[in-house]
């Protein structure tokens, strides 16, 4: 199926998108206002359409770059790094063609490990991301998997786990999120990154920069899972998650977790996906 | 939405009234080392302990929001108290959470 008859809606609306050169420390702190996860940057609003359609592609600002690179630089420079433009802490997105499908979609989010593409149309382009695909299950989408089929064993990591060790722990397993041990609580990369970009973090990290990290997981901000029969359907699992919320489930008594990312990525990897009617 | 008590104007002449020097269209490097663009720049006069302000206007190509946390990092960068002409209005909860200042357009 299209992405243009499955989801027309991604072509007329907003893509956040902040300018080419805003700094790390703005478009950090842009991100939580509202919560997003990512923001498009291009050199001007107007050369938008032509530079996706010229490259083919288009450079996202995200936590997890961000992350990444502090990780790579030195704590006496996390400060100055802030102030660096955000294009140095930003990936590239590919631009799938206008008659790209969903399973071209879904592909590309596999490839990256990236739940976002851009796809183009004859005279305009739009951002997919991988919440625009679970409100599909029920109409466009459909599996007979049970959440327990796609739970993975939590991460925990005791509350006072230094932030510099969750954030290795992070890509060390390649996940999003760690659960705070004896706890329902979560603690992702964005809220990893709202606690850096705090006001306050922020004044403290000017004055000690090599100190940025040093804070422990129960110092930042978590989210409450939402705790689930292992009996649930994927698709009714997606109605629970509300898009954007990073929200995830947990079953067996928090000891398994269900993301987005495996409610939609794993039926389609187990070819337990029908997509539009089809599987 | 946070009410605006000054015209930019009136809080420009308040400044110099207050021993502050005004200058326009500033760069000033940041602890960061970076170097900064400030519309607008007032310093205390000489042997004061009060804090240089820095003062945004609004850039027509972006959005409020984004005006005001540029505005609030670069004051961080350059130890200034931070100050945000708009005549549109801002959530009022972001402004006291960037400790920022509005003034209202001539």
């Amino acid at each position: 199926m299209l992405v243009r008859e499955a989801a027309p809606r991604v072509f007329s609306r907003e893509i956040p998108t902040v300018e080419s050169g805003t700094l790390i420390v703005v478009a950090g702190t842009l991100l939580d206002i509202p919560r997003r996860d990512i923001l498009l940057t291009a050199n001007t609003v107007e050369d938008r359409f032509e530079y996706v359609m010229k490259s083919g592609r288009w450079m996202a600002f995200g936590g997890y770059p961000v992350l990444e690179r502090i990780l790579t630089t030195a704590p006496a420079s996390f400060y100055k790094y802030i102030y660096l433009p955000c294009e140095s802490a930003s990936l590239f997105l590919d631009a799938l063609g206008p008659e790209s499908d969903l399973v071209d979609v879904l592909e590309t989010f596999n490839r990256t490990k990236f739940g976002y593409a851009l796809v183009k149309a004859a005279d305009s382009f739009g951002l997919i991301t991988l919440t625009d695909l679970l409100p599909m299950y029920g109409d466009v989408l459909d599996t007979d998997l049970r959440i327990a089929d796609l739970a993975e064993p939590v991460v925990s990591l005791p509350n006072e786990t230094s932030l510099t060790d969750a954030v290795h722990e992070l890509f060390k397993r390649r996940i999003r999120r760690i659960c705070i041990s004896g706890t329902n609580s979560f603690v992702s990369d964005r809220e990893i990154l709202s606690f850096i970009f705090s006001p306050e973090r922020l004044s403290f990290s000017k004055e000690f920069p090599e100190k940025m990290l040093e804070a422990t997981l129960g110092d930042v901000g978590s989210l409450e899972a939402i705790e689930s029969s292992p009996d649930v359907g994927a698709k009714e699992a997606s109605a629970i998650i509300k898009p954007g919320s990073g929200a995830c489930l947990t079953i067996d008594h928090g000891r398994s977790v269900v993301t987005p990312w495996d409610l939609v990525m794993k039926p389609f990897l187990l070819r337990h996906l029908k997509i539009g009617g089809r599987s | 939405m946070r009410a605006k008590t000054k015209s930019f104007h009136e809080f420009v002449e308040g400044l110099k009234k207050d021993g502050y020097t005004v200058k326009f269209d500033v760069q000033l490097v940041g602890v960061s080392g970076v170097t900064h663009h400030v519309d607008l720049l007032a310093k205390p006069g000489g042997g004061e302990r009060r804090r240089k302000l820095i003062v945004g206007l609004k850039d027509r190509r972006k959005n409020p929001i984004e005006d005001l946390i540029t505005v609030s990092a670069i004051a961080l960068d350059v130890n200034a108290r931070p100050y945000y002409v708009t005549k549109g209005s801002v959530e009022d909860a972001l402004v006291k959470r960037y400790g920022i200042v509005l003034v209202r357009p001539d």
